[in-house]
Parts: C-alpha cells; sequence; structure tokens
C-alpha cells in the first residue's frame, strides 16, 4: 500500500483554504465615483439675447445618457455687483442620438460688462459654479451685399474684439442627377478681421466661393443654399483660443474650462445675427439691418 | 527625471571607444564604460588560463541520446574507470543541455566507459586511449527502459536548475494541465506558471514578469517564431506530442540570446522515430489534431509531422450560448537525419489565426507564422570545439486588423538568420560562443493608429556574435560571464550587452542552490500594440521609432532553490527589472484610438515562488507570484492635463498577484488534473464619468440644436483595477488498449464552477468582456502502441 508523507496533506489543506479564501469580492463598479467633478456646465450669457440657456447635466455613468431622471439640480444667476439672484427653470431636451439633457433658461437682462455666477447645486449639496463676464454691447454692423453674386462686406465698430464672425448655412449638394441631404456648414471669417486701432472691423464675405471651397465642391457640382445666417460676437476674456490646442488638449476636462467643481465652459458673449442683405434709410444711404435674430 | 540611456554616435565607427572615451557617455554608456575593464579581464582570465597546458592531455567527449530518435540526453552520467590501474578513482561527468560530454586529463590505457541515465538502459563498453587518438570522440545512443520501469524512475527524472529564472520544461509536465484537446499544450502550461500573466483567454498575448508580448523571444529547434500562440489562449502551435522539451527563461537568460529584453521560451522538437513508426489523431468540440512519426531509414532518418484546426467556431453554435468567432491552425513537418557526429534537421511550420477578441466589436483580427529552417550540430575531435551548431531559418510574421468602415492595418516582418555556436569544453571551464548575421524586412500600414509612423517598408542588416565562459570556482560556485554584441550595418548604432550568472551550492550539496544574475538587454525591433485596451492582437514590428532611444532592459535575479528528499522541491526568486525607452502609444481622452507613440521608462519588481511535490501517482505543485510594474512616461500635453510632465502608472499586464494550483493523479490507463489559477484584478483606465463637449471653436453652439460631442471624463491611466480573475479547469481520462492502437477518452470542463471573468472592460461601450464560462468537453485519442 502507498504511504504519502503527512506534509503532503498539510500542503493540501493550505492550497484549498486559499483557494476558498481568495477571489470572494465580486463588486466591481467601473466608474469612479469619489472624484470632485459634479457636473457638466455649458451655455453662453449672451448680452444682447432675450434668453440665456445653460446646459447643466451630473456627469453621466453612460456615454449617451439616455434616461433621465426628474432634476433636482437647482441652477442659479447672480449678479455679482448687485447680489441680485434668479432662478433659471429647466427644459428636457431629446436629440436624435437618444440622447436627453437638461437646458435651463432665464429671461434676466443681462448688464454689459458685470460679472455673473452661474451655479448648480443638487439636493445632496453637490455644486458646480462658473463666473462669466458680459462684454460691453456690440452695435449692428453696415452690410454692403449684392444678393445677385452673393457677395459683399460687413463693416463695423467694436469696443473688444470679436471672438465669432460664423457664416452658418444649410445647403445641399447638387449634380444634374439630382441633390443630397441637406447638411449645415459653418464657416469662420475671424482670419480675414483685422480690427484697427479705431475699433472698426471689416471682412468680406463671398457665400457660392466659401461654400465650393469648404465642401470642396468640382466642375460637375453647385450647391443649393436652403438657409442661412451670419453672426458676429464678442467675448469675455476669458474666450478660449483653440488655434494652439491639439484634438487631445480641446478635450481635456480641465483644460477649456471655466467651471469649478465641474466641467464645460460658460461664456459671456455680445452676440448679434446679421442678416445677409443690404438696408438703406430714406436718403438712400447704408444703414444696419435690423438683427435677424432666431426665436428659440 | 527619466534617464534616457544613449550612446554616442562614435559607436558606430568602433565601439572600442567606449573604454577610452569615458566623458562622452550618460549613465548607461558609464555602467558599460565602467564594468567592460572587469568583463574583459575576466574573459582574458577565464578563458587563458585553462589553455595553459591542456593540449598533451588525452581526452574523450561524445554525444548522448535517446536512440529512439537522437534527442540529446542533458544530465547523463559519463565515467570512465582505467582498467589496469584499479586504485585509481573513475572520472566522471554529466552531459549538457547538447547532450554532450568531455572528460579531459586522461592517460593512455583501456577504460571501463559507463554512461547512464534515468530511465534508460547503462551503456557499458571499453575504450582504448592512447596518443594516436588524443581527443576521441564516442557518441552513445541509450536504449529507453519499458514503460512499467519507467514509471517507477519518472519522479527522479526532474532536471535541476543552475540559471535564475529558467525553468526546464518538459513534456510530461505539459500533459498535466487540463486542455480542452486531445493532448497538453504548451501555451495552457506557461500560463500556469508565476511570472506569467495572460490577460484573458483570448489574443495569445503573454506578458512575463513585467515584459509585454513582443519581449518575449520564442524559438523552435532555434528558429525564432514570432508569435507561436494561438488566439484561444489553451493553445499554442505546440502540442504536447511534439515537444521534447523547453527551456523557459522568466530574465536573467544568457548571453546566446539577444534582441528581446523580456523573457526566452526556447522551444526543442521532438525528432521522429527512428525505429518504429506511431501516429495519434484526436477531436473535441476545441480542436481536431493529428501526430505522425516514422522512420524513413530506420535508425538513420526519420520524419515528424503534426497538424492541428480549431472547432471552436463551429462547435460553438451547437452546444454553447455564445458563438466564438475564432479560427485557428498549425501544421509542422521535421526531418531528422542522425549523422556520425551528431544530427540534422529541417523543419517547416505554418500558423494561422482569425477571430475577434471582443466578440461584439467591429475589430478582426488575423496573423500568420511561416518558418522555414535547418540545423546540424555535432560533437568534433578538433582541439578547442567540443561541439559545434549551424542553423539557417527564414521566419516570417504577418498580422492585420479590421475594422469595419476602416483601412485595414497591416504589419509583416520577415527574418533571414544564419549562425555558428561553438562549445568548448576545457577542463572544467566551458566557454560557448557564436556568431550570426540577419536580415530582416519589414512593413507595414496604419493608417489611423500611430499617426507618426503611418506606413513603411524597410530592410535591416545585423550581424552579431556572443561569448560566454563558464568557470567552477571551487566544488560550490560557478561563475558565467558573457557579451552579446549586434552591429546593424548601416543603420543603428551597435549594440553591447554584457551578462553574468552564477550559482553557489552550499556545502557542496547539489540539492541546494542559490543563484543570482545581472545583465543589460537591448531589442532594436519593438512590436507596438495598444494595451491600453486588452483587445488587440495586432502588433506593428518596426525598428525602434528613434534610434537613439532604443529599448532595453536591465535584469538583476536572487534565487534559492531546494530539494527536500526525494519528492518535495522548492525554488524562491525574487527579481528586479529596469526598462528604458519602452515605446507605447500616448494618452488620449477622446473615444477613438487614433494615437501617437511616446516612451515610457519603468522597473519592475517581484518574486516567484515554487512548491513541487511529485509522489508516484500523485503529483501537486503550488506556484505563487508577485510582480509590481511601474512605468513612467513623459508626454507634452500631461503639464496640461495633470499639472505635470511625468506620470507613473501600472500597465494593464500588472497583476499584482498570481496563484496558481495543480493537482493530479495517473495510475496505469487512468488520469486526472486539476488546474486552479488565481490572478488579482488587472489594471484599466477607469471613466469618471462622460459628458458632452461642446467646442466654443469660433463659434457659439447651440445648446438647443446640437447635443456635443461625447466624452469620456477619464481618470489618469490605468487608475483602476478590474474584478479578480480566478477559473479552475479539470480533466479525467481514460485509455483503453485496442490492440496495437489505444482509446483515450477524457472528460473535462474549462472554468468548472462558472466564474465570471472579466476579459477587459471597454470603457467607450459601458461594458465588461467576459472570458469563457463554464464549458464541459469530451475529446476522443486515437494512437498507436
Amino acid at each position: 500500500m502507498t504511504t504519502y508523507p503527512k506534509y503532503w496533506y498539510s500542503i493540501l489543506m493550505v492550497g484549498l483554504f486559499i483557494m476558498g479564501g481568495l477571489g470572494c469580492d465580486t463588486s466591481f463598479n467601473p466608474i469612479m465615483d469619489d472624484h470632485k467633478l459634479n457636473f457638466s456646465m455649458y451655455g453662453t450669457l449672451d448680452l444682447h439675447a432675450d434668453t440665456q440657456w445653460v446646459r447643466v447635466m451630473p456627469l453621466a455613468d453612460q456615454l449617451i445618457p439616455r434616461d433621465i431622471a426628474e432634476s433636482e439640480v437647482t441652477v442659479t444667476l447672480q449678479n455679482l455687483e448687485t447680489g441680485e439672484q434668479t432662478q433659471l427653470e429647466d427644459t428636457l431636451r431629446t436629440f436624435p442620438n437618444g440622447a436627453h439633457v437638461l437646458n435651463y433658461m432665464t429671461t434676466q437682462d443681462l448688464s454689459p460688462n458685470t460679472t455673473y455666477l452661474v451655479r448648480a447645486e443638487d439636493s445632496k449639496g453637490a455644486s458646480c459654479s462658473a463666473e462669466v463676464t458680459v462684454p460691453s454691447s456690440l452695435d449692428m454692423p453696415l452690410v454692403d451685399y449684392n444678393q445677385q453674386e452673393q457677395k459683399g462686406t460687413i463693416r463695423g465698430v467694436s469696443e473688444e474684439p470679436l471672438v465669432v464672425a460664423n457664416l452658418h448655412a444649410v445647403v445641399q449638394i447638387a449634380s444634374e442627377l439630382g441633390a443630397g441631404p441637406e447638411q449645415d456648414v459653418n464657416i469662420s471669417f475671424l482670419y480675414q478681421i483685422d480690427q484697427e486701432e479705431d475699433l472698426s472691423y471689416q471682412f468680406f464675405v463671398d457665400l457660392y466661393g466659401s461654400l465650393s471651397k469648404h465642401l470642396e465642391l468640382n466642375a460637375s457640382n453647385f450647391v443649393l443654399v436652403n438657409d442661412k445666417q451670419l453672426t458676429i460676437a464678442t467675448g469675455s476674456d476669458d474666450w478660449p483660443t483653440y488655434d494652439e490646442l491639439t484634438k487631445q488638449e480641446i478635450h481635456f476636462p480641465n483644460f477649456v474650462s471655466n467651471v469649478e467643481g465641474g466641467v464645460g465652459y460658460v461664456a459671456g458673449i455680445a452676440r448679434r445675427f446679421i442678416p445677409l442683405k443690404s438696408c438703406y434709410d430714406q436718403q438712400g444711404d447704408l444703414v444696419p439691418c435690423p438683427e435677424n435674430r432666431p426665436v428659440n | 527625471m527619466i534617464s534616457k540611456p544613449r550612446f554616442p554616435v562614435s559607436i558606430l565607427d568602433n565601439y572600442v571607444s567606449i573604454v577610452v572615451n569615458s566623458e562622452f557617455y550618460t549613465d548607461w554608456a558609464v555602467f558599460i564604460n565602467k564594468h567592460i575593464h572587469f568583463l574583459v579581464i575576466t574573459f582574458f582570465l577565464t578563458g587563458s588560463l585553462p589553455l595553459v597546458g591542456t593540449a598533451q592531455d588525452l581526452s574523450l567527449r561524445g554525444r548522448v541520446s535517446d536512440a529512439t530518435n537522437g534527442e540529446p540526453l542533458p544530465m547523463a552520467h559519463v565515467t570512465v574507470q582505467l582498467l589496469k590501474g584499479e586504485d585509481e578513482l573513475p572520472k566522471g561527468t554529466t552531459t549538457d543541455d547538447n547532450g554532450v560530454f568531455e572528460l579531459t586529463s586522461l592517460r593512455s590505457g583501456s577504460y571501463e566507459f559507463k554512461v547512464s541515465f534515468v530511465g534508460y538502459h547503462t551503456h557499458v563498453d571499453t575504450l582504448s586511449l592512447d596518443s594516436s587518438t588524443p581527443r576521441l570522440v564516442e557518441n552513445v545512443a541509450l536504449r529507453q527502459k519499458d514503460q512499467a520501469l519507467q514509471e517507477l524512475t519518472v519522479s527522479e527524472k526532474r532536471v535541476r536548475s543552475d540559471h535564475p529564472g529558467h525553468q526546464r520544461i518538459e513534456a510530461e509536465q505539459i500533459s498535466r494541465v487540463p486542455t480542452p484537446a486531445g493532448s497538453g499544450d504548451f501555451a495552457g502550461y506557461i500560463q500556469s506558471q508565476p511570472g506569467v500573466v495572460a490577460t484573458g483567454d483570448r489574443g495569445g498575448q503573454l506578458f512575463i514578469r513585467g515584459g509585454t508580448p513582443s519581449q518575449n523571444l520564442v524559438l523552435m529547434d532555434g528558429a525564432h517564431i514570432f508569435q507561436p500562440f494561438h488566439i484561444l489562449g489553451f493553445f499554442s502551435a505546440f502540442p504536447e506530442d511534439v515537444l521534447s522539451e523547453v527551456d523557459f527563461y522568466a530574465g536573467g537568460f544568457g548571453p546566446r540570446y539577444s534582441g528581446r529584453t523580456s523573457s526566452v521560451m526556447d522551444i526543442r522538437l521532438k525528432n521522429g522515430n527512428l525505429y518504429d513508426p506511431s501516429w495519434s489523431a484526436s477531436v473535441s468540440p476545441f480542436v481536431s489534431e493529428f501526430f505522425y512519426e516514422s522512420p524513413l531509414w530506420e535508425g538513420q532518418s526519420s520524419i515528424m509531422v503534426s497538424g492541428r484546426g480549431s472547432l471552436i467556431e463551429s462547435a460553438s453554435d451547437v452546444y454553447l450560448q455564445e458563438q466564438q468567432p475564432l479560427r485557428f491552425n498549425s501544421q509542422l513537418v521535421k526531418l531528422t537525419n542522425m549523422g556520425e557526429h551528431g544530427p540534422c534537421s529541417a523543419t517547416l511550420m505554418r500558423t494561422y489565426d482569425r477571430g475577434k477578441i471582443d466578440f461584439q466589436a467591429n475589430d478582426s483580427f488575423s496573423w500568420s507564422n511561416l518558418v522555414v529552417g535547418g540545423r546540424c550540430a555535432g560533437v568534433s575531435d578538433k582541439n578547442l570545439v567540443t561541439f559545434a551548431e549551424t542553423k539557417l531559418y527564414i521566419s516570417h510574421f504577418g498580422n492585420e486588423v479590421s475594422i469595419q468602415d476602416l483601412p485595414n492595418r497591416t504589419s509583416d516582418i520577415t527574418k533571414f538568420h544564419f549562425d555558428v555556436n561553438i562549445s568548448s569544453a576545457i577542463k572544467q571551464w566551458q566557454f560557448d560562443y557564436g556568431v550570426s548575421v540577419d536580415l530582416r524586412y519589414l512593413s507595414y500600414s496604419m493608417p489611423d493608429l500611430f499617426t507618426n509612423v503611418q506606413a513603411n517598408e524597410s530592410m535591416y542588416t545585423s550581424s552579431g556574435g556572443y561569448i560566454s565562459a563558464h568557470a567552477p570556482l571551487g566544488d560550490q560556485l560557478s561563475l558565467e560571464t558573457g557579451l552579446n554584441f549586434t552591429s546593424f550595418i548601416f543603420r543603428a548604432q551597435p549594440s553591447l550587452e554584457p551578462r553574468i550568472r552564477m550559482s553557489w551550492n552550499p556545502g557542496g550539496k547539489e540539492q541546494q542552490e542559490l543563484n543570482a544574475a545581472v545583465g543589460i538587454y537591448e531589442q532594436a525591433f519593438v512590436g507596438l500594440s495598444d494595451f491600453r485596451d486588452a483587445g488587440t492582437a495586432f502588433t506593428a514590428w518596426m525598428p525602434t521609432p528613434e534610434d537613439d532611444r532604443r529599448m532595453q532592459s536591465r535584469h538583476a535575479l536572487l534565487g534559492w532553490q531546494q530539494q527536500l528528499g526525494k519528492r518535495l522541491d522548492y525554488s524562491i526568486e525574487g527579481y528586479f527589472k529596469k526598462i528604458f525607452d519602452k515605446p507605447i502609444a500616448q494618452w488620449r481622452t477622446v473615444a477613438q484610438s487614433t494615437t501617437e507613440i511616446a516612451y515610457a521608462d519603468g522597473t519592475v519588481q517581484g518574486a516567484d515562488i515554487r512548491l513541487n511535490y511529485e509522489g508516484r501517482y500523485i503529483y501537486g505543485s503550488i506556484g505563487y507570484g508577485y510582480a509590481f510594474t511601474e512605468m513612467q512616461t513623459v508626454q507634452d500635453h500631461f503639464q496640461t492635463w495633470y499639472g505635470d510632465d511625468v506620470q507613473s502608472y501600472h500597465p494593464a499586464h500588472d497583476r499584482r498577484h498570481q496563484f496558481s494550483a495543480q493537482l493530479g493523479f495517473s495510475y496505469q490507463q487512468f488520469a486526472a488534473h486539476i488546474n486552479w489559477v488565481y490572478g488579482s484584478g488587472l489594471p484599466y483606465t477607469r471613466p469618471l464619468g462622460f459628458d458632452s463637449s461642446l467646442i466654443f471653436d469660433d463659434r457659439v453652439p447651440d445648446l438647443n440644436d446640437e447635443y456635443g460631442e461625447p466624452r469620456i471624463i477619464l481618470d489618469k491611466p490605468f487608475n483602476g483595477r478590474l474584478p479578480d480573475y480566478h477559473r479552475l479547469d479539470l480533466s479525467i481520462e481514460h485509455g483503453i488498449p485496442l490492440g496495437q492502437t489505444q482509446l483515450t477518452l477524457k472528460a473535462g470542463a474549462v472554468n468548472s464552477y462558472n466564474w465570471d471573468n472579466m476579459f477587459y472592460y471597454d470603457v467607450f461601450n459601458q461594458r465588461g468582456v467576459r472570458q469563457l464560462n463554464f464549458m464541459p468537453y469530451l475529446s476522443v485519442k486515437m494512437e498507436s502502441l
């Protein structure tokens, strides 16, 4: 009969003990929850807008938040010079990708050259805030625009540098075979603007030329413009410049951000929506057109 | 501050200038510079002393092999005793890894010549030595004892290691790890060893003591094979049937091996049987395989053919809940011819793998190997050449990943290699040296992966060599010093890699040994993978992106091993590695893999403990591995991201604790095996949460019309840990003799208690990718007796 050393059984027992004792912790939370980033906050305080919009979302536990609970977040706007405080109302917005977000709004008038505090706080006391300075007023520019050629010059005066000169168009690329689907195009004219010492600025818009270049059209294609909108804006001093940022840096949570206790950016702007047409007074002199601000 | 080892450009012209111009170097070169004097002196001392007065002595040398297949028998005992002088003590030695022995300082006369090895019949002969043949060559082929006698002796056959980091693995050990196939597999065995981490049961990626898969050197009869591990982690190109033995070096390997910085798996294939044909064929739900060996000319030459192909893709449709889109196959042919002085062999190996690591993802991987080569070896009667070996082979590896809607990434490497290796034994001293020439052709295309190395084709020629001296210092201590050097013609800077190993047997007892090793290892051709995502199996082979930042590793090992009686032994080994200039993927935060190359330095420290019991019918072993891998990388954007240029991290394979236990028995036609492995959780990059990022880039986003770009807010890379991993595999088998054949039925199960093991966590899709669940199987094997 075969006999085995006694220590063999000891080894076996120790092995079984270890096997039984290890690996019993089955809890696994893939998302880190002990951090200090409470909310994602994006928005603008636009001096010339009737309504201010700020998106405030808790950091989601999924890439596309498809389910959203009733908001327990209070978002306030406080004028830091007067102390006046307003609570924003929440609105639920659903996007085609199934994402749900909460945008907060107020019709409170803003004052130029004034700093505001946008603050969000939930029922558990978690909060984030952004200090935003609203720039001075921006006058409507003069537009000398040829409707036939869809070309023209935009001239104006601004106390502060322009941060936005954007043409937004809804277009279709077409050929002899027909037209393609509608697409949104944004073209910036900022690179053309060289603001003078007397604070005047000027830039030239060539609608079809810009679109052809942007869409890289060839000789057999042409573009149908279904809608177009030119916007210009001045921004507060902390307006982000992306020119020297890599794509990585643009997406760093703490890099392009003025939100304390969260991620995101709230901008102070003075924005104008400019119709692409020329307007004249009764004497036939070129004058600024009335603003063509879209209604939200 | 991360140190950056650099060679001066002048080395390209004349690396001897290292010794002369010491002010020019950074710490790495200074290290070499300081120690090269010692190394050179050591070589000259150890090399020249034994040469004195040896030329006139008579000597007997030869090769001891297995008579059935010609394979060398290391550690065989060889003794001679003068017949007419019985008062004179017998002289003895043991054979080395090539089965070669040499006895020197013999007098003229007739000797009784005896060669013995456990499990084999002892060879006894009478030899006459005289001055007409001062170096007599006597090769011996030992015949195995019959099966019953072998069972009694097999437990005593274990070959001790005298190198730190080294483990010799025999086919019998491989058969003990339950494998869902008719025979065992090297892949299953190696993953049960402490210090070896597989991130999952798919992909065939092995991380050894902190090194990545492309830092492992896998040799098949001396020919380099780049990726022999199949996409299904249980299998490699090396089933038990084709293996003779494997020398596995987890670190601290000698100067004979070059071009890799982590580990070496030196796999020696069986030779075909020189006298009797035999065959086997098996099938399981995972794989089917066949094996055939036969003499071509009896006693002179043989052929061995082996092949296997996966079945899991079709079988999983039938009996598993989830289809396994994995396919692989491999074919091997080996011809052997026994020459007068030793064997020559020619080998052809082909492998193919294709499949998905994450079954729900769009990435589909494929790779293939083709190795063709030949090797000749033999004992020489020349004065300073005891044993000589030469190899010539071509090895090709190609791999590809296809991703939906994106162009395929591809990478190919072809290597032509020729080398000559020589061993000289002079008295108690052994010298090994050799030269090699390599030609590599590399091509890769990665249109969306590494933006600074997108596509290229290039050819590199290199030549190099090594020398090592193994010197006993008294009865208890032995020292092996060596140097490997490689020159890259017209391309990169040369490398110079000194290595030292020692062993000490306290009290002169062979049952206990302390051993140590230090060495420098360089790797001029790197395999780039983005291991932040464990779901990858694509490796882009290329020369080091920047020539003056060649990947380097320094190893230091200290180990103790002891035999406790006849059946029990244990070993403890600590190791420390310092890694420089390892190319890695640059870190990003956006949900795409497009990236650039960065470099990382780091350290790996740990310890492996093994305890083995080898009974007559029962065996058991326990292994524990502790590892701490920490890397540091400097990347341009860290200052803005983290407020610090340097970031430390634990890479995705940094498994802190690993425990394994094997238990089994084998009695007559019955055998049962259990293998349990446990690994602590692997690092992964943990998200803090998700949001939609709105960009104020020359325009004001409209919150009511724009959702923004979905963004992952990531913690520092690899700051989280996946859940622990553990799995119990078991098998039981019974052999049924049927005349001249045997039918072996095997039943077993993978992941027997159905533990939910996470392969990796896909942060982009917020889901854990799982390894195999409980999977029972039955295999049938027919083989000749």
